[in-house]
């Protein structure tokens, strides 16, 4: 499955944000890659996610393939809606 | 001779200790070829070295420090997931398997190539973070030696000497109370080795360049954590001078948090108000501990010079109500951004005197998108917390640009909602032109802050930085003393005044401020118990006097002496704070 969305946590992809998405994905079976432009890393190693030094507004994709692909893809998205709790909304 | 290095100072404090050297050798990595058969082994030691690690780090997880758990358990976090990766081991393991090569060479290897990865990463706060990534891979070298990284045994009253020093070796070695201080080559002040050594209060130095390899095992090293300064082989006169400073710091440090509880009130209950100048968000915490009683100057150009690129809107608005955050304070003051042409990568516009260029508002009025993208992130954080904020403006030099700076700000505040009692706007006194029509500010603004490192330069006309002219730009000047009873005679009596800059924080100064009647002080967050101690033991009416004896007197040393008798005349005898000025 593939979705898009756009970081919106005011910090970006940084240390902790890119800790608790790793600590979400690696929950999953399926393959789960992220990409910003050409550049695409897997979504269950911290280092690939900060090699992607994504910052707030970037529009990024997001693919998992594998046999729990949808609710893996539907949590990353609720992890980035919830702005991975920085803010106290 | 005595040998001296400057760094950056990271935590506050002062002390004395042995040399303990942490990793002084860079571990040295051989390329060896492997046998085929000995493939497995090589991968299993690998992993079983990479499991150790891991184990290592999270069993300080158990014992992490109860008052900074949160922040300490992140930090420990974010390495075990570094462990874990799957990248870093499998790109491992294929080297060991398909080259025939040996565990820490391929590992080695590996992380070479990454750091090429990284290497486009210009964010400072990002890159202080992937730092973590180098300290784990000498810790599994280590492991793949099979040397104990538990072995050093701290004993009482060491300072650990290192090139570079992990957030993780810090809590470790600091944990049971025996470190006074951390010297480093490396690092800075928002590495996360920085933030463990600011919480658990250990006199701290970073970018020291060469310490690690200047110093030996076991040399006896002061520490100056305030100033940013390591002393060694000291000769004896220095070295009394020294002691005493250390004695007065170490009997200060037991009484700190009564001091820091006290208001700031003399003893005949005139009350200043003692806030803190803070350059980093998050520093409202420390501000707290230490007995500010609100953010008295946020000076924001560290956010916007850690980047590349200057921080957007949204950015800006993240790191503003993280000055709420926990509810620490009601009101905080926010100065806007304060740089200039030295500050600025641009190389279009060298200036050959950056401190008389385009700096302060004039940088602001001069690039309106960022003044008002700064602007609106503020009112965007008054509108979201209904808290107030104080609009601070710096380098205003006449009545001009504060005409325009506040036009700029009422067409940003129309934007929101805000009441008018949750902002004000200040300027910075702090050019001479300023203080010559700080009536006509006063008739503008809600408030003034005395600058008083910049005013005491401009001044003076001596550069602050330059330290041959230490002696000519003293705030004791008599030059200094009336400028600033010029400005306070200038003031309404229903403008708030207060004063930041060293000089508020320098105890021999107090008399002065209150007998001025000054509002409010604000300093670095780690003077303000000293300061509420001095205040407590004074009296309007005696600095009243005082003050007026110096207007009249005419050299530095004559005003100093004054100054320092009527402290040491008045300090109660078990206030411990004089010992620890010199």
């Amino acid at each position: 499955m593939k979705k898009k969305i756009k970081i919106s946590n005011k910090l970006g992809l940084h240390a902790r944000a890119s800790s608790k998405l790793v600590q979400l994905t690696n929950q999953f079976q399926s393959d789960i890659k992220i990409g910003k432009a050409e550049l695409i890393v897997d979504a269950k190693s911290i280092l690939g996610l900060l090699s992607l030094a994504a910052s707030y507004n970037t529009e990024i994709d997001i693919e998992t393939i594998g046999p729990d692909e949808e609710s893996a893809i539907n949590e990353i998205i609720n992890l980035f809606n919830s702005k991975f709790g920085e803010e106290d909304e | 001779m005595s040998e001296e290095r400057s760094g950056i100072a990271i935590s506050p404090g002062f002390s004395v200790g042995n040399a303990l050297l942490i990793n002084q050798a860079k571990t040295i990595v051989e390329k060896r070829k492997i046998k085929s058969n000995e493939i497995i082994k090589e991968v299993n030691k690998f992993q079983s070295a990479v499991e150790t690690s891991k184990n290592e780090i999270s069993k300080m997880k158990l014992d992490a420090d109860s008052e900074y758990k949160i922040e300490h358990i992140e930090i420990l976090d974010f390495n075990i997931l570094i462990l874990e990766d799957e990248i870093l081991a499998g790109e491992v393991i294929e080297l060991i398997t398909k080259k025939h090569i040996n565990a820490e060479w391929a590992l080695n290897n590996v992380l070479t190539n990454k750091s090429k990865e990284f290497a486009f990463v210009k964010d400072l706060y990002m890159q202080e973070r992937l730092a973590d990534f180098y300290y784990l891979a000498e810790r599994i070298t280590k492991n793949l030696r099979g040397l104990n990284q538990s072995l050093i045994e701290i004993k009482n009253n060491t300072i650990l000497v290192a090139h570079d020093l992990s957030p993780i070796d810090a809590l470790k070695y600091c944990k049971n109370g025996r470190v006074n201080g951390i010297l480093t080559d490396l690092g800075g002040t928002t590495s996360h080795t920085a933030i463990i050594a600011r919480s658990l209060g250990i006199p701290t130095i970073m970018s020291l360049i060469d310490i690690s390899t200047s110093i030996k095992p076991g040399q006896r090293i002061y520490v100056d954590g305030y100033k940013g300064k390591a002393k060694w082989k000291i000769n004896k006169n220095e070295k009394l001078e020294l002691e005493v400073l250390k004695n007065g710091y170490l009997s200060f440090q037991k009484n700190l948090f009564e001091y820091s509880k006290l208001s700031g009130q003399t003893k005949d209950n005139r009350t200043i108000s003692i806030k803190a100048n803070i350059e980093i968000s998050s520093e409202v915490k420390m501000a707290t501990k230490y007995g500010a009683e609100g953010i008295g100057m946020y000076r924001t150009e560290f956010l916007f010079t850690n980047k590349e690129q200057f921080p957007t809107l949204e950015e800006q608005y993240a790191d503003y109500l993280e000055l709420f955050k926990d509810s620490h304070f009601d009101e905080v003051t926010i100065r806007t951004l304060d740089i200039g042409g030295d500050k600025i990568q641009d190389y279009t516009h060298m200036e050959n005197n950056p401190a008389l260029g385009l700096r302060g508002i004039r940088y602001s009025l001069a690039n309106i998108d960022i003044f008002e993208t700064q602007l609106n992130a503020i009112f965007k954080v008054i509108d979201r917390t209904k808290k107030k904020i104080r609009i601070l403006l710096p380098m205003i030099s006449n009545l001009d640009e504060l005409n325009r700076s506040i036009t700029t700000i009422e067409k940003i505040k129309n934007y929101y909602l805000i009441p008018d009692e949750l902002f004000s706007i200040g300027v910075v006194i702090e050019t001479p032109s300023a203080v010559l029509m700080v009536k006509e500010i006063c008739q503008r603004v809600d408030f003034i802050s005395i600058g008083t490192n910049d005013l005491i330069q401009y001044t003076i006309a001596a550069d602050r930085t330059n330290e041959t002219l230490e002696d000519i730009i003293s705030h004791y000047q008599p030059s200094v003393l009336r400028i600033l009873k010029l400005i306070s005679n200038q003031v309404p009596d229903d403008t708030y005044v207060t004063i930041c800059g060293e000089m508020a924080n320098d105890i021999n100064c107090l008399p002065l401020f209150i007998g001025m009647g000054i509002s409010e002080l604000s300093m670095n967050y780690y003077s303000i118990p000293r300061i509420k101690g001095v205040i407590h033991d004074l009296s309007f009416k005696d600095c009243s006097v005082v003050l007026n004896e110096c207007l009249n007197l005419t050299s530095t040393s004559e005003i100093k002496s004054r100054l320092t008798d009527l402290i040491k005349d008045n300090m109660s005898a078990n206030n411990t704070i004089i010992s620890h000025e010199v």
